[in-house]
């Protein structure tokens, strides 16, 4: 399953990165899009392996109960 | 700079365009539900506060002309703050969309097609919503335009054909638990769906003709309300209270008690349309913030990886729907209110007291 994720990504730069250089953008559209897919795939990634890794809405969860005093 | 500055909708595509927005996944879940019997009152007064939480933004929107919300941010607290607080409105406008495919694919397996994995639903939807933002905020409203009007034929034809089942006894007695149920739920749906309309502000640019922008959201909130106000009518007339507030999808359960009609797929058409509008605004909002927040040209290029984080998001966000249900219930209201409320109330007051003190001549910066 890892490896099919890291496939899916691939081709997804492999379809997006030749029209990229082709165009000619800048090297900061470039990075960021790379920094984009790395947290996409980060994320997946986290999904797939089942990692212990604490969910966003969990954080807001908590910064919500603080806020209102529940803790 | 970048985004589709020579794109342009009308003013009926963008009443059409926010309508759809406001729709999203509400045609499946009722979020006033939580006030029972009193969830006409609670559509009537969120109703009401979103024309005024709606006109802040549309306010502000015309205060800076051809402003998107990261450049009036920028423009108001300055590029570090402003940019610290346009990450924060990214980060939301991902997570709404992200909860929002989270529902949308939710009901899709565990009601309609429970054999399959959530993950091709999403996948499916989101390839759809990317070809969609690819071709342009235009071809958004386009499409907009022509389904929406489906939306709204399909959720009277549903109302319409109930009729025969309706008990308006249920209605009876007004405010029986007081006003506090009905006082929650509209603050509830104040934030669901109508305050998430702030992610709009990365849309109004776009209008042909700024001027227009009031009757085209006025128009979107009224018929919006309308059709709230007529699915909490129809589901508690034929339901009765006590399931209507107890079931997850009231309209679902609605539409499977049509007498002689099998149409309970129009929910689920329902459900796509409003999804689909709400996750390509959010998708092209967040492809376009992210080209602003970096002074880059096009915004093309980041579609696919936010459809990407998008897609892994919306799984890694709840492991369950009842997660979701609760956390949207308890968690959300107050969580949306410093994106829906807080921050844009606080950026009128700067750009009001900013503008009293310009001479009358000059512009907003």
């Amino acid at each position: 399953m890892v490896v099919a994720v890291i496939c899916i990504f691939a081709i997804l730069m492999l379809f997006d990165l030749p029209k990229l250089i082709k165009g000619g953008v800048q090297i900061k559209v470039m990075l960021t899009y790379l920094l984009l897919m790395s947290i996409g795939l980060a994320i997946s990634l986290i999904v797939i392996l089942e990692l212990p890794v604490i969910s966003p809405t969990q954080v807001i969860e908590s910064a919500v109960g603080y806020m209102l005093g529940r803790r | 700079m970048n985004m589709d500055r020579n794109a342009r909708i009308s003013q009926i595509q963008l009443a059409m365009l926010a309508m759809g927005f406001l729709f999203g996944g509400t045609s499946v879940t009722n979020p006033a539900v939580s006030a029972g019997r009193d969830a006409w009152m609670a559509n009537l007064i969120s109703q009401a506060g979103s024309a005024v939480l709606i006109g802040c933004y549309a306010h502000l929107a015309k205060t800076y002309p051809g402003k998107t919300l990261v450049e009036i941010l920028r423009g108001l607290f300055g590029k570090a703050l402003g940019s610290v607080a346009a990450v924060l409105y990214l980060w939301y406008t991902l997570h709404i969309a992200a909860l929002s495919l989270r529902g949308a694919t939710a009901f899709m397996t565990n009601t309609i097609y429970p054999e399959t994995p959530d993950l091709f639903i999403a996948v499916a939807f989101i390839l759809v919503t990317v070809y969609m933002v690819k071709k342009g905020i235009e071809v958004v409203a386009r499409v907009s335009e022509l389904l929406v009007p489906i939306f709204l034929v399909s959720a009277f034809t549903l109302f319409l054909s109930l009729v025969s089942l309706y008990e308006p006894a249920n209605f009876l007695p007004v405010l029986e638990k007081g006003f506090a149920p009905v006082g929650k739920a509209s603050f509830f749906m104040l934030t669901y769906p109508y305050g998430e309309a702030v992610v709009l502000l990365m849309i109004f640019p776009s209008l042909h003709k700024e001027g227009n922008l009031n009757k085209s959201l006025l128009a979107a909130i009224l018929a919006a309300g309308l059709v709230f106000l007529m699915f909490s009518a129809r589901d508690l007339m034929t339901l009765g209270p006590d399931m209507f507030q107890r079931a997850t999808t009231a309209n679902f359960l609605s539409a499977k008690l049509v007498p002689g009609l099998d149409i309970e797929a129009l929910i689920a058409i329902n459900l796509m349309i409003g999804s689909g509008i709400k996750i390509s605004v959010c998708l092209y909002a967040a492809s376009i913030g992210i080209s602003q927040l970096f002074g880059l040209d096009d915004y093309k290029p980041f579609i696919i990886p936010n459809a990407a984080i998008l897609v892994s998001l919306s799984i890694f966000l709840f492991e369950s729907m009842i997660q979701l249900e609760i956390w949207g219930k308890e968690v959300y209201p107050v969580y949306a209110v410093f994106f829906q409320i807080i921050i844009p109330v606080f950026m009128l007051a700067i750009s009001l007291v900013r503008k009293r003190r310009q001479s009358p001549s000059q512009p907003a910066a």
